[in-house]
Order: C-alpha cells, then sequence, then structure tokens
C-alpha cells in the first residue's frame, strides 16, 4: 500500500511494456476466438490493458512528486526522478501502442484471412 | 552522489569495503593506491594488470581491450568475405543470363553472404566495440566475466571458421540466412549443408550470450563512483538495452536450430505438418529471434551517433531523457514486430494488424532520437569531421530506410512487394545506412583511442564520398526494380524483362561501394602505422574512455575516476576526481550500487588462464560433431566437463585465497 500511496518510480517502466507485451499476446491468441464466437473482446482488453499501462505510470508520476515509497535520504533524488520520468513516458507510450493495436479490431473482420 | 561527497583522492570507505564479504582482500593485506605516486602506482597496475609475454600468454588473455580487438579483426575479415560474395553476385546479376555462376552456387552465395554479415559481421562487431568501449566509459580496469569474455571470441572464431571452411568444400548452407522449413528440413536438403547453418548458429549466438552477460553486469555493477543512472553515457545505455535484447533474443534462435537438427539428425517431426508437427512454428521462433536482431544491430549505432554528435556539435547531447527512453521503448517494442515478417504466410488479418500497429509505432522512439541528434546539431556549433560526416549520411539513409519500413508495415503494400528487390533495397538501408555508416563514423572516432594513432581526415573525406554515392548508387535503384516485379535470390533473368541496364547500375554502384571499402582499409593500415600521434583525447570529447592514455593501459584508469556529469571531462577540466583504495598487487575492482553507483565493495578480477580457449575447443568440438550424431553431445560433455573444472579449479592466485 505504501507503493500505491508514495508512488514507486519504475511502475510505468514495468507497466508499460508488459501491458503491451500481454496485449499482443492475447489479443493474437483471442482473434480466432472471436471469430468462432462472434463476442467482441479484442478492443475491450485492449482498453484494460492502456489502463493498465497508465496504472503503472500513475505510480512513476507519484513517484516523481513524492520522493516514492523505496526512496532512502542516502537515494540521490536526481536519479529516483529520472527513473520517474522514464517510467512516465514509457506508460503513455505504450498505451499509445496498445490503443492503436485495439483500434484495428475497429476496422478489419476478426475471420479475415 | 553529489560531487562534494568523493572528492580527489578521496580513499574508499573501509567499512562497506570490508565488512559483508567474507572474500575480499583484508585492508592490510596489500599494498594500495592510496597516497602512491604515480610512477610506482604505473609499476604496480602495469605488472598486475598485464597479459603474460608468450603464445600461451597471448591465448590467454582476459584484457577485454585485447579480446575486443581480436574480435574487432576478425569481424572486419568477415565483413570483407561476406563483401566478396556480395560483389560475385551483382556481378553475375549485371546483365542477363550471364553464365558466371550457377544457381547452386548462387544459393550458398547468398545464404553465406547473409549469414556472414548478420552472425558473422553485424552482432559480433557491435558488441565488440561494447566490450572495447563500455568497460573505459564507465570507468572500471576489466570486464565483468573476462574469461567468459575470452571464451566467447574463441566460440565466434570457431564458429565462423566452421561455416566458412563449409563453403571452401562446397558444403555451405543453400537455404537462405533464415533456413525455412520445409526447404532445410530433411526431405528436401539432404547432406549436411542445412546443418551447417543450424550449428554455426549455435556457436555464434553461445559467443553473443556470453558477451551480453559480461557487458549487463559491468555496467550494472561495476560502474563509476557517481555515475549515476542518469549519467551513464548513451552509448553504454544503448549496450546495455541491446546485451538484454540479446539474453532475451537469441535462445529462441537456438531453439529453432535445435529443433532442426533434431528433425533432420534424429528423426523428430517438430515442424512436419503430416506427422502433427507445425511448419509454421519455424518462422515464428526464428523471427521472435530474426528481428530483435535488427535492433541488437541498430541500437549500439544509435549510441556511437549519441557520442559522435556531441563531441562535433561541441555541447552536450539534446533531451539525454527522450533518447534513453528511446532506446528502451524500441528495445521493448523490438519483441513485437516479428509477424511482420510473415504477413504472406495466411495469418489472420486482425492478429498481424496488431504487429502492423508496433511496426508503425516503433517509428515515434526512432523518430524522437532523430530529432534529439538534429536538435543537438542545431544548437551547437558543429566541426564537420570524417565520423560527423558518416553520422549524416545515417540521417539520410536511415530516414528512407524507415519510411520503407513504415511502408512495409502494411500488410497489403507488404503483399504486394514480399520477396522482391524492394525488401532487399528496404533492409540494405537500414542495415547499412543504421548500422555500418555509423559503424564507420565510429571507426574513425574510436581509432585515435585503440591505436594511439589518427586516420587521414583526407582519406577519410574520399571515404565517405564514396561510399555514399557508391551506396546510393547500388540501392536505390533496387527499389524501383522490386516494383517492377524483379524476385530475390534468383540467379539471373530473362533480357525481355528489361531489368538489364538497372542491374548494370546497380553493379557499378555495388564497386563503387567496395572500393570505398578497399580505401577505408587503406587509411586504416596507414593510419596504423604512419598515423599522427592521436594523444589522450584528440576530439576533446566528454566521456571517460577519453581520459585515459590512448591506447590505453592494461589497468585502464590509474585512479577510478568519479563522475559528476553525464559528460564528465567537460564538467571537470582541471582534474578528473578519483576515488583510490583499491589493492594494486592483485587485480582489484570497485563494484557499485546498481541505481547511484555508491562505491560498494571490492571484488577481483579474473587472471589470465588458458582455459577459456581449451573449453571453447571443447565446446567447438562437441558441436562440430553433433552434426554428425546426436551421440555427440554424450561423449563431448566429457571433454568440456574437464575443460570447466579446470577454468573454475582454484589456482592459488591471491585473488582465489581471498
Amino acid at each position: 500500500m505504501r507503493a500505491l500511496r508514495l508512488g514507486t518510480s519504475w511502475g510505468g517502466l514495468l507497466s508499460g511494456p508488459l501491458a503491451w507485451a500481454i496485449s499482443t499476446q492475447l489479443n493474437y491468441a483471442l482473434v480466432p476466438w472471436q471469430c468462432n464466437r462472434q463476442v467482441p473482446v479484442v478492443l475491450p482488453t485492449a482498453l484494460v490493458l492502456a489502463l493498465l499501462s497508465l496504472l503503472g505510470g500513475v505510480l512513476s508520476w507519484r513517484a516523481k512528486r513524492q520522493g516514492g515509497a523505496a526512496f532512502k535520504p542516502e537515494r540521490t533524488r536526481g536519479t529516483e526522478q529520472f527513473v520517474a520520468d522514464l517510467g512516465i513516458l514509457a506508460a503513455l507510450f505504450f498505451s499509445l501502442v496498445i490503443v492503436m493495436q485495439g483500434c484495428a479490431a475497429l476496422i478489419l473482420d476478426e475471420c479475415l484471412r | 552522489m553529489s560531487s562534494a561527497d568523493v572528492t580527489s583522492e578521496r580513499d574508499l570507505p573501509p567499512e562497506r569495503a570490508t565488512v559483508t564479504k567474507g572474500d575480499l582482500a583484508p585492508e592490510q593485506d596489500g599494498p594500495r593506491d592510496s597516497g602512491m605516486d604515480d610512477a610506482s602506482l604505473h609499476r604496480w597496475l602495469a605488472r598486475t594488470w598485464r597479459t603474460p609475454p608468450g603464445i600461451v600468454g597471448a591465448l590467454s588473455s582476459v584484457d577485454h581491450k585485447v579480446i575486443a580487438r581480436r574480435y574487432l579483426i576478425t569481424a572486419f575479415v568477415f565483413l570483407c568475405l561476406g563483401g566478396l560474395n556480395a560483389v560475385a553476385m551483382r556481378i553475375q546479376l549485371s546483365g542477363p543470363q550471364r553464365g558466371l555462376i550457377g544457381p547452386d552456387l548462387y544459393n550458398q552465395l547468398f545464404t553465406m553472404h547473409g549469414v556472414t554479415m548478420m552472425f558473422l559481421f553485424a552482432v559480433p562487431i557491435v558488441q565488440a566495440a561494447g566490450i572495447y568501449l563500455v568497460p573505459l566509459m564507465v570507468g572500471t580496469r576489466n570486464i565483468a566475466f573476462p574469461r567468459l569474455n575470452a571464451f566467447g571470441y574463441w566460440i565466434y572464431v570457431s564458429g565462423g571458421a566452421f561455416v566458412w571452411i563449409s563453403f571452401l568444400l562446397n558444403m555451405a548452407p543453400d537455404v537462405g540466412w533464415f533456413a525455412y522449413v520445409p526447404l532445410s528440413g530433411p526431405e528436401f536438403s539432404p547432406g549436411k549443408r542445412a546443418d551447417v547453418w543450424a550449428q554455426m548458429i549455435t556457436y555464434t549466438e553461445v559467443s553473443s550470450l556470453a558477451l551480453a552477460v559480461a557487458t549487463i553486469v559491468t555496467v550494472f555493477k561495476q560502474r563509476a563512483p557517481g555515475m549515476s543512472l542518469d549519467k551513464i553515457p548513451l552509448f553504454v545505455w544503448a549496450l546495455l538495452v541491446t546485451s538484454f535484447v540479446v539474453v532475451f533474443a537469441m535462445p529462441a534462435v537456438m531453439i529453432t536450430s535445435t529443433f532442426l537438427i533434431l528433425d533432420r539428425l534424429v528423426g523428430t517431426h517438430i515442424f512436419n505438418p503430416a506427422e502433427g508437427g507445425d511448419a509454421l512454428l519455424f518462422q515464428h521462433l526464428f523471427w521472435f529471434f530474426g528481428h530483435p536482431e535488427v535492433y541488437i544491430i541498430f541500437l549500439p549505432a544509435t549510441g556511437m551517433v549519441s557520442s559522435i554528435i556531441p563531441a562535433f556539435a561541441r555541447r552536450p547531447t539534446f533531451g539525454h531523457l527522450g533518447l534513453v527512453l528511446s532506446l528502451i521503448a524500441v528495445g521493448f517494442l523490438s519483441f513485437g514486430l516479428w509477424v511482420h515478417h510473415m504477413f504472406a504466410t495466411g495469418l489472420p488479418k486482425l492478429g498481424a494488424s496488431f504487429f502492423t500497429a508496433s511496426s508503425m509505432l516503433i517509428a515515434i522512439p526512432n523518430g524522437v532520437q532523430i530529432f534529439c541528434w538534429l536538435a543537438t546539431l542545431w544548437d551547437g556549433r558543429p566541426v564537420i569531421r570524417t565520423p560527423l560526416l558518416f553520422v549524416f549520411g545515417f540521417f539520410f539513409m536511415f530516414v528512407i530506410g524507415g519510411l520503407t519500413g513504415v511502408m512495409l508495415a502494411s500488410v497489403p503494400l507488404d503483399l504486394q512487394v514480399h520477396d522482391t528487390y524492394f525488401v532487399v533495397a528496404h533492409f540494405h538501408y537500414v542495415l547499412i545506412g543504421g548500422s555500418v555508416f555509423p559503424l564507420l563514423g565510429a571507426a574513425y572516432f574510436w581509432f585515435p583511442k585503440i591505436t594511439g594513432r589518427m586516420m587521414s581526415e583526407r582519406l577519410g573525406r574520399w571515404h565517405f564520398g564514396l561510399a555514399f554515392i557508391g551506396f546510393n548508387a547500388a540501392f536505390f535503384p533496387m527499389h524501383l526494380v522490386g516494383l517492377w516485379g524483379m524476385p530475390r535470390r534468383v540467379y539471373t533473368y530473362p533480357a525481355e524483362l528489361g531489368w538489364g541496364n538497372i542491374n548494370l547500375f546497380i553493379s557499378t554502384g555495388a564497386v563503387l561501394f567496395f572500393l570505398s571499402f578497399v580505401l577505408f582499409t587503406f587509411n586504416l593500415i596507414h593510419g596504423a602505422l604512419k598515423g599522427a600521434p592521436a594523444g589522450d583525447n584528440p576530439w576533446d570529447a566528454g566521456t571517460l574512455e577519453w581520459a585515459t592514455s590512448s591506447p590505453p593501459p592494461s589497468y585502464n584508469f590509474r585512479r577510478i575516476p568519479v563522475v559528476t556529469n553525464v559528460e564528465p571531462l567537460w564538467a571537470e577540466r582541471e582534474a578528473l576526481p578519483v576515488a583510490t583504495g583499491l589493492r594494486v598487487d592483485v587485480r582489484e575492482l570497485l563494484v557499485s550500487t546498481v541505481a547511484e553507483a555508491y562505491p560498494d565493495i571490492r571484488e577481483k578480477s579474473a587472471t589470465p588462464s588458458i582455459w577459456p580457449l581449451l573449453a571453447a575447443i571443447a565446446v567447438g568440438g562437441t558441436f562440430l560433431y553433433s552434426i554428425f550424431t546426436p551421440w555427440a553431445i554424450v561423449w563431448g560433455a566429457v571433454p568440456i566437463a574437464v575443460t570447466l573444472v579446470g577454468w573454475f579449479w582454484p589456482k592459488g592466485d591471491p585473488e582465489d585465497e581471498q
């Protein structure tokens, strides 16, 4: 909980690539399932994962503002902020990629080969 | 750590250095560099860190610079050999229905060209640049795991020799550098050619993984005090990200090649659909490695560009954070693009489109890099020297390659130009424009550091002009001939198709490009023998490798530097602050914390040993034997075990006894 409250500088660095990797793999596997059952799951999955990516970015943002849960007085603030900045930007970038992937479901038919 | 924490000549904190680790040198055990005068310090360190004399001594070397020099020279030899493959192919294709080279030899030539350039030149040379420069840039005395590093080189050389000797014996792989099944499977490729491909992969990937692990540990744990994450040079960041990509990508291709050997030798049916296997699995596994491979080659090149530009723009890089983010984002994204190599295999269109999205959006971090570099130049006072000329060439060609890359990321266009010369043009623009040009710039940039002498600036400008014109003359028309429908990997074409003139033009460009490398080779040799003395820092650059002499001594730095800025030599123009307290009678390194690079403990560094070479011979022999019988793994395990036991057996060195 402390990590959620005070933030975690590397949150976005973890959540962004992780959410994007899950989105790529899961949605790739879900395409035949969606084709068979005609239940639209690709876009909602992508949006949930984009949110996951952004949540990690929020943790990085909090760490930038409040120092972060792992911050100790002997550590350098600048390094922690550098990691937090990387986290915020990575979360934003990877959520954009995930949304772009999901948008394909608006255009393409899932059964098209 | 602020600069106030570590003043000049500050002793390492003894309590942190000795309390926690039992195998560390007790403080009173031997002489330390604290308070020692420069001459005595040099005598001690030179004796402790030297490579032993004689042939056995040379073969035992674990000095990262010695190993890296061997890597660089070997990779350059392979570049020349791969280039000669290309010249032979271009002569054959210079006119319709030429009879110089038959289809069988042509298949071997294009396979050897791809295999040599990807596995024996491009990846090893960027990693070699890394193992030479990273320990210098982070301010340490040797790379982590120096014996593993030496082992990597011997395995690499044996893999390269294996495939090239096979070529001389008319046994070279002829199934393309990707060796798709079923063509490379037992049914369509009898004989040993495809096995040579599969096992050559194992050699080179083992070597690549060894270097990647050594690089990662060096960057994380051996940085000079004060070099926190935000002060790591961009070249080091690039090599760090690349090494992680290597660690996660290379196992995929080793699994692919091992499965292929199992299918061919043991009779499994992993890739045989008729027996429940999956031929497409090969492509998925191969390209899960193959696409990150492009970035393994490209990312270190961006690191080189990020080193060259600030040195000649005379200001620190604009957007350091954005450049680091770009490296990390590209490193991750490189694993999510592989299906764009498989658009023509009939996968579901919606599934393929996820990879289209990632392939198009990877242009964003790459674009950020380009704009950061341009902004650095814009705001600086650029001094136009040969390394910077090659960076300009890189901008021009890589942007063209990137634009055709975005085009190819689109499924409909990719299907139209699949397997045509348009694709050949695209990836040569990306690989030569994106990687070889920065490498050439880097060669001019760091040659003075490696040899202590300058290369000729006049010849360098001629070299750049010839290479730039030759490359574009050779590869730009390939876009057109590809759009006209000329397929890749054909050994000739009929005159009626009307491709004769443009192919003659392409071949002329290829000869010019080849001549540019002849000029480059002359400049290298001339520079090494008769170049003007370079001094420690001929470009007045800002990173730590320029803080030591050219060429650097075996121990790299007389005293470990303390870093206060991302360009430490610019921030501390008077005198670089240093940390002291390391022993000088044994090989001792400073190990620091991951994030802030606080000095943490002192650690031993391995002494020279012949065992990595013997282990590489045992491993190489086993790999070679295993293309003939699976029992090689069983029998080969014995000499491998013996050599590894020898490698790790305590030798009574002071380092081992503590």
